[in-house]
């Protein structure tokens, strides 16, 4: 048991994580072919516009679920949208925000994206501490949209009129997936404007824009659309109560810095926080490149109900060696984020 | 006693339409079968399948297919429907002999064009069955034309044209205001069809819609005969074939049933079925195009700009190199 824990503390886990994001990708992009079907709640983007999705991304079915009357969400509908907001849950549960490290498509492109600027040899950005806390609030305000505008579709919120039923799923509409996953299958037929009318015409143009931040802004910072996810968002307010859990020993913690370094999203409390003990703040995705990078013992560790699986370790450090990538070493990173504003 | 005798009277009508529904229908295809398919050829703007006579001549060749759409249809065999008739028009209303080719495993109909503007081409089939004689036209409007003729007199040669004196019910393409000898049906087009028997406009036909994917609407001719059909973007191209602009085909089937006593071939019949066909193509909708170059242009244009913002936004934050010098003092 000791031999397989020291296995596992010492081994590579950003390659498991790379073989798990293919695996994953091919299953919710081309799962279709083969017949599978997960369900309609999925706590990721298995995008149904994607004809060969095996699955459909909860935001999807929450979206329509939720554009009804409030007295047939209080009555048979609002069942239907219990039994899906629970079957959310219980995926979402089993492996905490891991679904978006491991499992999300549009997560693993953004990876495929960083790749290829690492390649091209281009330096990443960050953002300062104050434009962190200030973006990282933008995924909320979306997901109260979402909630909020299927609901005023078929409902008069606050004496304003309904909405336009063009908005139909809106954040699908603007959504990069529905164009993106679509194109692995070789369907270009998310790619489009809608010229049907003014509502159709400004959220398909909405959605292409998105489309280019997203591919655009992958490239220059790593994980970019994860920061305004409401999936992600969605999300953080269950991720407390999962059994998965990455905890931090503050006493062990020197502040050498390496886990805020390695971390994609840019958590900078994955550092500084020594009073806290878990450690998945709202937009970690649980890749555990942070532990891998930790060369403290016990000092980071992954537990599934309170047991341990990946714990940081000084040997496992040493013995992965390499994991301190290019982006740890350039320099960029760390002129444009210590920099003072200017007046 | 006279309410009754309607009701059963417009029972025996639904049940001899429900069983006329079930028919299979006969329709004539630009598309050749399988093993014809690289011995035809596909001539002018509208891919017409023909046979190369030499000199610049050519016969326009269709396939009568049997089927209730165009995906779950069979062509006929050259054995099957022996006595069916042919009629081919000119756009000058002449009729012209078409040749039905015996050496064909399926039965091909060619006919030689000349003459710019629509070709009319017809089968009429007859055939009883307990009291009721069922009637089917087979009919396509197969436009001729070459640029090199020129585009003189549009209007008459694009002027639907209807034969009442052989066709019994014919359905009729209505033409747009704007079109011309470079018209082709494209998807998201709404088309309007003119239901007429013996020239009549005939109301409350029974017309369905079927697209090449297999989708379908039907829809009953207003009083003007007509009965006004979208035709649906059911299909989605792939990229390759954006560019190749295939042509897809859809079948418009009309039917009606009328309470006639007549005798046929010797045998007596009590009501007429008619069921007239109608098949073309479409291409993929130009919105379609305009939409996806739009999105791709948006796209572009956003991409740059926002490279751009970034480079401006890294090139602001370089901090400029200065040599610190301290005082000794």
């Amino acid at each position: 048991m000791r031999k397989l824990k020291r296995y596992i503390n010492n081994s590579n886990i950003s390659r498991f994580r790379l073989i798990f994001q293919i695996l994953a990708f091919l299953l919710l992009i081309y799962g279709g072919y083969v017949s599978i079907h997960i369900g309609t709640s999925i706590p990721t983007f298995a995008c149904p516009y994607n004809q060969e999705c095996p699955g459909t991304c909860y935001l999807i079915s929450a979206q329509h679920q939720l554009h009804n009357t409030w007295a047939s969400l209080f009555g048979f509908r609002g069942k239907a949208f219990l039994i899906g907001f629970l079957t959310f849950i219980l995926f979402f549960l089993v492996i905490n925000k891991a679904w978006c490290g491991y499992i999300c498509p549009l997560g693993t492109i953004q990876d495929w994206i960083t790749k290829v600027r690492n390649l091209a040899g281009v330096s990443f950005s960050r953002y300062d501490n104050l434009s962190f806390k200030r973006l990282k609030a933008i995924k909320y305000v979306i997901l109260f949209l979402l909630i909020i505008i299927p609901l005023g579709m078929s409902n008069s919120l606050l004496g304003l009129p309904l909405f336009s039923e063009d908005l139909s799923a809106p954040f699908c509409q603007i959504c990069p997936g529905r164009v993106v996953t679509p194109l692995f299958i070789g369907d270009t037929s998310q790619l489009f404007i809608d010229f049907t009318n003014t509502t159709t015409m400004i959220m398909s143009t909405l959605g292409i824009i998105v489309l280019a931040l997203f591919f655009i802004g992958s490239f220059f910072k790593k994980r970019f659309f994860c920061f305004f996810c409401p999936m992600s968002a969605l999300h953080s307010l269950f991720s407390p109560i999962s059994p998965l859990r990455l905890n931090k020993k503050g006493d062990n913690c020197t502040r050498c810095g390496n886990c805020y370094r390695v971390c994609d999203v840019g958590i900078k409390a994955i550092a500084d926080d020594i009073e806290h003990k878990y450690m998945v703040k709202d937009d970690c995705m649980m890749c555990f490149k942070c532990v891998e990078a930790c060369p403290e013992n016990d000092c980071l560790e992954v537990s599934f109900v309170k047991v341990p699986l990946f714990t940081s370790t000084e040997e496992g450090f040493f013995k992965r060696n390499l994991h301190l990538d290019n982006d740890m070493k350039n320099p960029s990173c760390t002129i444009i984020e210590d920099e003072p504003k200017r007046k | 006693m006279k309410k009754s005798l309607l009701l059963l009277l417009n029972i025996l009508f639904f049940l001899t339409n429900i069983q006329a529904q079930g028919e299979e229908v006969l329709w004539l295809s630009n598309l050749p079968p399988g093993e014809r398919q690289n011995e035809i050829a596909a001539s002018g703007m509208h891919k017409l399948s023909s046979i190369n006579e030499g000199r610049g001549r050519v016969r326009i060749v269709q396939w009568v297919n049997k089927g209730n759409s165009v995906l779950n249809s069979t062509y006929l065999l050259n054995a099957e429907f022996p006595d069916a008739e042919f009629y081919c028009y000119t756009p000058h209303r002449d009729l012209q002999a078409c040749l039905v080719d015996s050496t064909q495993i399926f039965k091909e109909i060619s006919f030689s064009n000349q003459i710019e503007g629509y070709y009319n081409l017809y089968l009429i089939h007859k055939e009883i069955r307990s009291d009721t004689l069922f009637i089917q036209s087979a009919k396509a409007e197969l436009l001729n034309h070459s640029c090199r003729n020129g585009h003189k007199d549009v209007d008459q040669k694009i002027r639907p044209q209807i034969y009442p004196e052989k066709i019994p019910l014919e359905i009729t393409r209505t033409r747009t205001r704007l079109e011309n000898l470079h018209f082709f049906v494209s998807s998201g087009d709404k088309i309007s069809y003119v239901v007429s028997k013996s020239s009549i406009p005939l109301s409350k036909a029974t017309v369905t819609f079927h697209t090449h994917q297999g989708w379908q609407k039907t829809v009953r001719s207003d009083t003007n005969g007509e009965a006004v059909l979208q035709i649906t973007q059911d299909y989605f191209s792939p990229w390759a074939e954006i560019n190749n602009r295939n042509i897809y085909y859809y079948l418009v089937i009309a039917e009606h049933t009328s309470k006639e006593v007549g005798n046929y071939q010797g045998e007596p019949y009590h009501f007429i079925h008619y069921t007239a066909s109608l098949s073309d193509g479409y291409y993929p909708s130009k919105v379609m195009y305009s939409s996806l170059s739009w999105a791709l242009g948006i796209f572009l244009f956003f991409s740059l700009l926002i490279v751009v913002g970034v480079a401006y936004h890294r090139r602001r934050r370089v901090k400029i190199y200065r040599e610190i010098k301290i005082a000794n003092s």
